[in-house]
């Protein structure tokens, strides 16, 4: 099959034409394949189509900031039916909310300015004292991971956590951390909560 | 006719395989170094010249400038002699050449890993460094164009058109690229800025891959494929339409590297279309190659050296096909910022390059020393070790580039992100990593097999430094003579196929850059854009020096799971002031454009920077940012402040006049502020250190345009 292949294909009657000696490499004059040549009318048509689209119509709205307006309309429009995280009915036990909550204390960047055990470092307040900066109450707190305070270096939570998320780790910083007393506690910051 | 003596100069070309055989070795074990980094940050020692900000680019420039480029050099002059029946055009000049290329290559080393960088990638090297490698560059084509114009054949062979492109190729693109403003013996800045200096950068950066990876790699494969085999090229006509449409369609290719960035959408336009009209040409190589093998495929099976040919063509028809889809925007959506694109790079650069490396090597070091090849056994070992450790390197990283996508677009039920952390992304990844360092270890150890062979292969050998040939005396009449295609006369007129190439390669680039220069509305200005302080000045040079843009991007795509997690997406008015744009390739860690923009996920505080630079684990346990202690103790020469806002004066940032005068006390004035406020979370630092600049430049990212700026 090869050698049938290479005798229809194979010009050796044009072998040498070339006068020349290439350190004895010798061309011969196949033409290309004509399926390599077709693929190259078809990626140029390709191109074509493609410039037509990109440049053809100045209004057709396929520039880059278009597509990104329209691309997010529509995630704003699928993702507006969803929950939001706030829906939630079922009843969960306070052992389960924290389990939950301290998961995400460990893995969601708390850490990095509270310290492993919450007892704060140069970054962040000390989370296991009853000193509090913005609140005693447990919607204080939920607030405060929910907006965050940039300026000051928290992260607003709220685009990054659901409110059931949010509400795990509020309970797990309350009933878990305060009071735990952990080695090189940060100084209280704030006004102490009864 | 007059029969002409002459010989051919081997020596040269046994110094320029020698150079391949070390810093090949070397170039290798540096990407093995920093495969490990990426692992395990212990491996970058803690010494800033060995972080891998630095390393990376070391690894990238010595495999592609010191191993292929010596490799190439080798194989360039070796074939050239012989398809042209003369010697290389001057013994001075082919020294000049070896050495100068050597001095650069450890003058490129000693400088990258001191911190000294222009901070674009594969072009890092500084202004007196460029300076020397366009001369030497020269030389190296003054050699291959007199060695044309004095050869005793009639016609120009294939391979040397492919010479003439890359030589002229690399001259146009390095000079251009390289225009810079010097403002110290190893410091200068860019003329272009932000989406100018992108678009000419990714140009310089896509056709080096184009005209040092490619252009010489198939010019010697139009040598060394047909002698190694004893065979017949397979279609002249092939050889010709794809060397020309290759090197006209390749320069408009670049702007595929900055696809959903911030670059007008008829650069982006181009950008696709050419690369995937670069499909077929470049496949014609592939073609031309393996059907030049048929009827020779019991020859693959015997010599290591088709087998290592064969490898390398399919690597490049693989790589040549995944380029032009990876340049899709759909699909470059998943592999721009991600492990995809280091995969394709190391098919390419490993399968094709080190393919032909090798192939051309076993073949040509017991030609030149007379000698047979030490060991078939081990050539053939090391041929099993390379194409595992090829799949070994590269699966992994396919699977780790696809993961992280998907991992950064997946929002949960709540249409919140799922992995908000980028680090969990990282963390998923960490085992393909490790998988890497093996694919890598076993591909390092198939060379020190060959590196072995080729030295036992040289002692046992005798090189005859300059080989007696002889050849008839060139008689050429100049006219066209009937019958004869245009082709083929230029073949016979050097100086017209000179010019010929050259014409074809400048079009793309000229059609791209000038209107990006030329024409305001290409670069929409936003007025709240501010140029950079002194300070934030100060912290991009550092940024730049320790390599940061070789893990983290500074350009927010225009995609909503890019947005919802970093923040607004980049704008071109954005970049204007960034001499250099400093918008990446790989996001190991996150992107930073959003980092001075309060209430993003990347703000972070003074103090948390600090704690970060100095002691990054102890902020993300998992992290693989390696530590910048020093930061903390090197202190900013505050005597080159003047002199840098007047050259950033001189590029056109509008400063105020005289405002040099008054640089360095508004320097001081910023510093103080953030001093205060780390002192404040009980850090003591001076003013003049490092981490301050850093992190003013930090807090600048995105700034501008934030809603807490226009207040």
């Amino acid at each position: 099959m090869a050698n049938k292949i290479n005798k229809t294909t194979e010009n050796t009657s044009e072998e040498n034409n070339h006068s020349d000696d290439f350190d004895g490499i010798k061309e011969l004059h196949n033409p290309a394949p004509n399926w390599i040549i077709l693929v190259f009318l078809a990626t140029i048509g390709f191109s074509l189509l493609y410039a037509v689209r990109y440049f053809g119509f100045p209004d057709n709205k396929k520039d880059q900031a278009s597509e990104y307006a329209q691309s997010s309309a529509e995630f704003d429009k699928t993702h507006s039916q969803l929950p939001q995280g706030g829906g939630s009915t079922a009843t969960v036990s306070q052992e389960e909310l924290i389990t939950s909550g301290a998961q995400l204390f460990a893995t969601k960047g708390c850490i990095a300015c509270h310290g492993l055990k919450g007892e704060g470092n140069a970054v962040g307040p000390n989370l296991t004292d009853n000193f509090w900066l913005n609140g005693c109450s447990q919607e204080n707190l939920i607030h405060m991971i929910s907006e965050g305070k940039p300026e000051k270096g928290m992260t607003p939570f709220k685009t990054m956590l659901t409110q059931d998320e949010i509400k795990s780790l509020s309970v797990f910083i309350l009933k878990k951390l305060v009071g735990s007393n952990p080695p090189n506690g940060k100084a209280p910051q704030g006004v102490e909560c009864k | 006719m007059e029969v002409q003596q002459f010989n051919y100069d081997n020596k040269i070309v046994k110094y320029f395989i020698m150079a391949t055989l070390i810093w090949g070795a070397v170039a290798l074990l540096v990407g093995l170094l920093i495969a490990l980094q990426l692992a395990f940050p212990a491996f970058n020692f803690g010494f800033e010249y060995t972080t891998y900000g630095r390393t990376r680019p070391l690894h990238t420039n010595a495999v592609i400038f010191a191993f292929i480029g010596n490799a190439m050099f080798a194989g360039v002059y070796h074939s050239l002699q012989r398809v042209l029946k003369a010697r290389l055009f001057n013994d001075v000049i082919s020294k000049i050449h070896f050495w100068g290329w050597q001095i650069i290559i450890v003058l490129a080393a000693l400088t990258l890993l001191s911190g000294f960088t222009t901070g674009k990638e594969y072009a890092e090297l500084e202004w007196p460094i460029d300076i020397l490698i366009a001369l030497i560059w020269v030389a190296f084509g003054v050699n291959m164009i007199g060695t044309i114009l004095t050869r005793r054949v009639k016609h120009i062979y294939a391979s040397v058109w492919w010479y003439l492109a890359t030589f002229l190729g690399i001259a146009v693109l390095h000079i251009v690229n390289s225009i810079e403003l010097p403002v110290s013996i190893l410091k200068s800045y860019p003329i272009y800025a932000g989406a100018q200096d992108a678009v000419v950068q990714w140009w310089y950066g896509h056709n080096a891959v184009a005209f040092f990876l490619t252009t010489p790699w198939l010019g010697l494969m139009y040598y060394y494929l047909p002698k190694a085999s004893n065979r017949p090229i397979y279609s002249y006509q092939l050889s010709i339409v794809h060397f020309w449409t290759l090197i006209f369609l390749y320069m408009w290719s670049g702007p595929h590297h900055l696809l959903y960035q911030a670059l007008p959408d008829w650069v982006q336009a181009l950008g696709v279309t050419f690369s995937v009209m670069l499909i077929a040409p470049s496949w014609g190589g592939m073609i031309n190659g393996l059907m030049t093998l048929r009827g020779a495929w019991d020859k693959v099976r015997d010599q290591a050296e088709l087998k290592f040919m064969v490898v390398a063509l399919t690597a490049y028809g693989m790589a040549t096909f995944e380029g032009p889809m990876m340049s899709l925007k759909t699909v470059n959506s998943i592999s721009h910022f991600t492990d995809w694109t280091i995969a394709h790079t190391h098919i390419a650069g490993m399968g094709w390059n080190g393919g032909m490396i090798f192939g051309m090597l076993y073949w040509l070091v017991p030609k030149l020393f007379r000698t047979p090849l030490y060991s078939k056994k081990l050539a053939n070992t090391h041929f099993w070790l390379a194409t595992l450790g090829i799949l070994l390197f590269a699966i992994p990283l396919y699977w780790a580039g696809i993961t992280q996508w998907l991992m950064l677009r997946q929002y949960n039920a709540n249409g919140l992100l799922t992995y908000p952390s980028f680090l969990e992304t990282t963390t998923q990844i960490m085992p393909m990593y490790h998988a890497r360092i093996l694919g890598g270890l076993l591909f390092f150890s198939g060379f020190l097999l060959f590196m072995y062979n080729m030295f036992k292969t040289v002692l046992a050998g005798n090189l005859v430094d300059n080989e007696a040939a002889e050849a008839p005396v060139l008689t050429d009449s100049s006219a066209r003579k009937a019958g004869e295609t245009f082709h083929r006369m230029m073949e016979r007129k050097g100086v017209i196929l000179v010019v010929a190439v050259l014409l074809a390669l400048v079009v793309g680039g000229i059609v791209e850059i000038i209107p990006m220069m030329k024409i305001e509305s290409n670069i929409p200005k936003i007025a709240a854009v501010t140029p950079y302080t002194p300070l934030e000045l100060a912290g991009r040079d550092i940024y730049v020096s320790n390599g940061c843009y070789n893990c983290h991007s500074q350009q927010v795509r225009p995609l909503r799971w890019e947005t919802d997690r970093y923040g607004e997406y980049s704008k071109i008015g954005e970049f204007v002031y960034d001499h250099p744009f400093q918008w990446g390739s790989r996001r190991t860690g996150p992107d930073l454009a959003r980092a001075g923009w309060v209430g993003s996920s990347t703000y972070k505080t003074a103090i948390w920077h600090f704690n970060h630079f100095t002691k990054p684990k102890e902020i993300n346990p998992q992290t693989i940012m390696p530590a910048y202690p020093w930061f903390t103790a090197n202190t900013v020469d505050l005597t080159m402040i003047p002199v840098k806002i007047r050259a950033m004066q001189t590029l056109g940032v509008p400063y105020p006049k005289d405002y040099d005068q008054k640089a360095v006390a508004d320097y001081k004035d910023q510093a103080e502020k953030i001093v205060a406020e780390l002192k404040a979370s009980g850090v003591d630092v001076a003013a003049d250190k490092e981490i301050i600049a850093m992190i003013a430049y930090l807090h600048k990212l995105g700034k501008d345009i934030s809603p807490a700026n226009q207040k």
